[in-house]
């Protein structure tokens, strides 16, 4: 049993850590907190559903909704967030908290705001031991959150790109000096982030099997939470909270019992890290 | 009847946003959970009044100590990050706080909290009175910004809003200061949720959730950060529009949103921020109105404060 | 300590981690002089600039401003204290208008008390204050407009407006004229000079070494966080020390 709630809290854990994900590379570099980045999740379950739906094949309905999603990470970028970086930062948080309300409402204006059903057959089924059922949806999303960070991971710390980013993390204006094209690392970053959050969105549309226009609004907030405890912007420290936040969450709400919903959690734990550890669990200062 | 209460709702949202406004109009602190401070100054009043059977007019010096008090201790905690977390900080706050009335008996939890109209002169308030106090609290308000604004205390969140460091470089102590303003803010949303409270007579939850924060928000933001008159337009603008569009009313979140981002983009002060371009283009008029009274009067001297 | 010495720092130390980047540095800034803090890129200027103005606390030493005691202090009651600065990255609060930006450093107790924050600030007298300093640095003709809409040059000449309107008794500068062109600089340099006849302590760290000799009295050569050398422009000029620092790090003399 207790493994069963593990394995439960782990799974929720990689849902959390491929949606933080996307908002923690933004915020690495641009210092924007892009709460839109929780709408892309929604686009990409819709779009995954409707290309499930249409073709059948769910390895066509992941490309398809993760090519989407991240051509429109591209669009916003370009057109909405390069523009206004010289603002204060308040400009673009409120851009994003926009950009997020119009494409919850957008959505439930195409789609209609009823839940819909994503049952989809995977290409596997579940493995069974006497004392332990892992279903398939499970084993995708843990496998699949895996091979996605490791290729971040790969990207981030070995390749041009990844160094280029590392370097704007550090210091936008020193990478800018020292000649690192900016607006690409950018539009890297925006690929790949709303890319993630598509990838989460069609997963927790089938965990769940329920795609709504709102499905986008606890991730939002508990998204922001997460970067705040990983240590602002630090990837390593987002997929480290977003496990543990999914594991407490999972273990407090299965074993103890918690007087608030068990997604104020994630709140309740930020507020008291913030008194004790302000700067996150792990902070990229020394 | 119903323009009274179209004009008390609206007046509730003007308030409301010039409460914000001192947070994040002037001393640029974005809080994304202002309605918190709306909802506890709301159930404050609430229990006070329908649980302990105080009076009304108790209420509302309660309910802003307690919001206030709540609000002082946000802003203590939300200093120990960094300016822009703020806004996860008081997200946060928001969510936790629409949980625990959601959630707790002794707030009605799902069911809400009822009140009864209060009385004054020994006959119940109706809409009309709420409409004569809150326009009263209105102008107060109104002079209580404006003596902001040519204070010391204007001047040092101004500096906060445009740069800690430097406003620290002349001595403004920038936590303290950060503290005031909350503490100013959230207890005029208390007064305000005490005023709501009564005048709706009963009060539910989710009155007081994200979105309400948001639209709080996009009012000020909207109209022109920082303002007077740019804050109290945009909620004249957002709280008639949904009253004038009833048929558009589907798409109230939609339009929302698509103004936010693009008000954003393209005119970031707002519509009559201080360097908006409706604003720049009527200062230009009004200052090319006075030269010309100066030289028809025979005055020169007007020209030279160009 | 001399009796006229307005700053001094005492066997000052910062360390990050494990880097020194001030290590053991003593001087004093004395009334009415112009001491310059120079040294090539990484030679703990600026950290040695911000240990004084409070935004570092220092790990070890300590830093009198006259008698009294500032390290450890915060940056705002460092200001209070009289200690103004300048930033190297000009730092106007540009939303606000010229004056405005000037009138706000004239606060001083009114930033404390209910009483003193509700107070009016924009008085006659305060306003008049505020535009014979903006005069002083030639930059009256530009009192209404935003201070993010300024050139560079009329932002550090803005800045340093600010600064005096602490009246400090000691007036630090972060590489004033880095960024600006040679007339400009040219400029800054008679500015400079003028604040030096009204008897303005000032304390300036420059990586141009052309600027620090031809503006200041005295100078403190910084490498490494150890100060190695500390004298009139014409003895550093010649210290082997010295030169070494500046030609052993590929570094211009400029």
């Amino acid at each position: 049993m207790i493994v069963q709630q593990l394995l439960n809290g782990l799974v929720i854990g990689s849902v959390y850590a491929l949606t933080a994900m996307g908002a923690t590379l933004v915020y690495g570099i641009l210092r924007i907190l892009d709460l839109a980045n929780a709408g892309a999740y929604a686009i990409g379950a819709y779009a995954g559903l409707f290309l499930y739906l249409s073709t059948g094949n769910i390895l066509l309905s992941f490309a398809g909704a993760i090519a989407l999603t991240g051509f429109f990470g591209f669009v916003v970028q370009r057109y909405l967030y390069i523009p206004v970086l010289d603002r204060p930062p308040i400009v673009p948080l409120i851009a994003s908290i926009g950009l997020f309300i119009f494409i919850q409402d957008l959505l439930r204006l195409v789609a209609g705001p009823r839940i819909r059903e994503f049952q989809a057959s995977l290409p596997f089924g579940a493995i069974k031991t006497e004392t332990l059922t892992i279903n398939p949806t499970w084993i995708l999303i843990i496998v699949l959150t895996a091979a996605l960070l490791a290729f971040l991971w790969y990207l981030l710390a070995y390749t041009k790109i990844g160094l280029a980013w590392r370097a704007t993390a550090q210091d936008l204006e020193i990478a800018k000096a020292m000649g690192v094209n900016i607006n690409q690392v950018v539009a890297y970053n925006f690929l790949l982030g709303y890319a993630f959050a598509a990838t989460a969105g069609i997963m927790v549309g089938m965990l769940y099997n329920s795609v709504f226009p709102t499905m986008g609004d606890v991730p939002a907030y508990k998204m922001l939470a997460l970067i705040v405890l990983g240590g602002l912007g630090n990837p390593v420290g987002t997929v480290a909270a977003a496990v543990m936040i999914g594991l407490i969450e999972t273990l407090i709400a299965g074993y103890i019992g918690f007087f608030l919903p068990r997604d104020a959690i994630a709140f309740v734990a930020l507020i008291i890290i913030l008194l004790i550890k302000p700067e996150g669990l792990m902070s990229r200062k020394a | 009847m119903y323009e009274v209460v179209v004009g008390i709702n609206i007046g509730i949202f003007i308030l409301l946003a010039l409460s914000l406004n001192i947070i994040t109009g002037y001393a640029g602190q974005p809080s994304l959970g202002h309605a918190a401070f709306f909802g506890i100054g709301a159930y404050t009043a609430a229990i006070m009044t329908a649980k302990l059977g105080y009076n009304f007019w108790l209420t509302l010096p309660c309910s802003a100590v307690t919001a206030g008090l709540i609000g002082a201790l946000l802003g203590l905690v939300s200093l120990r990050v960094r300016n822009d977390f703020l806004a996860i900080t008081t997200i946060g706050i928001n969510f936790v706080t629409v949980a625990i009335f959601q959630y707790t008996p002794y707030f009605g939890a799902s069911f809400g909290l009822g009140v009864e109209r209060p009385q004054l002169f020994g006959q119940e308030m109706g809409n009309m009175h709420f409409l004569v106090l809150i326009v009263a609290l209105i102008v107060l308000l109104c002079l209580f910004c404006r003596r902001i604004e040519k204070s010391w205390l204007g001047l040092a969140l101004g500096g906060i809003r445009n740069n800690e460091e430097a406003a620290a470089s002349i001595g403004i102590n920038v936590n303290m200061f950060k503290i005031i303003a909350f503490t100013i803010g959230t207890a005029l949303a208390g007064l305000t949720g005490a005023i709501y409270a009564h005048h709706m007579t009963f009060i539910y939850s989710s009155d007081f959730a994200f979105v309400t924060s948001i639209s709080i928000l996009s009012m000020i933001v909207i109209g022109g950060m920082g303002t007077i008159r740019g804050t109290v337009t945009g909620a004249i603008i957002l709280g008639i529009i949904p009253e004038l569009f009833r048929f558009m009313s589907d798409y109230r979140m939609l339009l929302y949103g698509g103004l936010l981002v693009l008000m954003m983009r393209f005119q970031p002060e707002g519509l009559l921020g201080d360097n908006s371009f409706l604003w720049r283009q009527f200062k230009g008029l009004y200052s090319r109105y006075r030269l010309r009274q100066g030289l028809e009067s025979g005055k020169g001297g007007a020209a030279s404060d160009g | 300590m001399t009796a006229n010495s307005i700053l001094s720092v005492r066997n000052l130390q910062k360390h990050f981690g494990g880097l020194k980047a001030i290590d053991t540095v003593s001087f004093e800034v004395n009334k009415g002089e112009t001491l310059g803090v120079i040294g090539p890129n990484g030679a703990g200027k600026t950290t040695l600039f911000n240990t004084i103005c409070g935004v570092y606390e220092p790990t070890a030493g300590e830093v009198l401003l006259g008698t009294q005691a500032i390290h450890g202090l915060k940056p705002h009651q460092i200001a209070r204290l009289g200690v103004a600065r300048t930033f190297q990255i000009s730092h106007p609060f540009r939303d606000m208008t010229v004056l405005d930006n000037v009138i706000m450093a004239m606060g001083g107790s009114h930033y404390t008390g209910l009483k003193g924050i509700f107070s009016i600030s924009r008085t006659h007298d305060n306003i008049s204050k505020a535009e014979a300093l903006l005069a002083k640095l030639h930059i009256l003709a530009q009192r209404d407009k935003r201070a993010g809409d300024l050139s560079l040059g009329y932002m550090r000449r803005l800045e340093i407006a600010r600064a005096l309107a602490l009246e400090p008794k000691l007036l630090l500068l972060d590489e004033p004229c880095a960024g600006l062109s040679h007339d400009a600089t040219q400029e800054f340099i008679d500015i400079i000079s003028q604040l030096k006849a009204t008897g303005t302590t000032i304390m300036l760290v420059e990586h141009n070494m052309a600027i620090a000799m031809t503006v200041c009295d005295r100078l403190v050569v910084l490498n490494y966080g150890v100060k190695i050398a500390e004298g009139p422009p014409a003895a550093i000029k010649n210290n082997t020390l010295v030169i070494e620092a500046y030609l052993g790090r590929d570094d211009d003399i400029a």
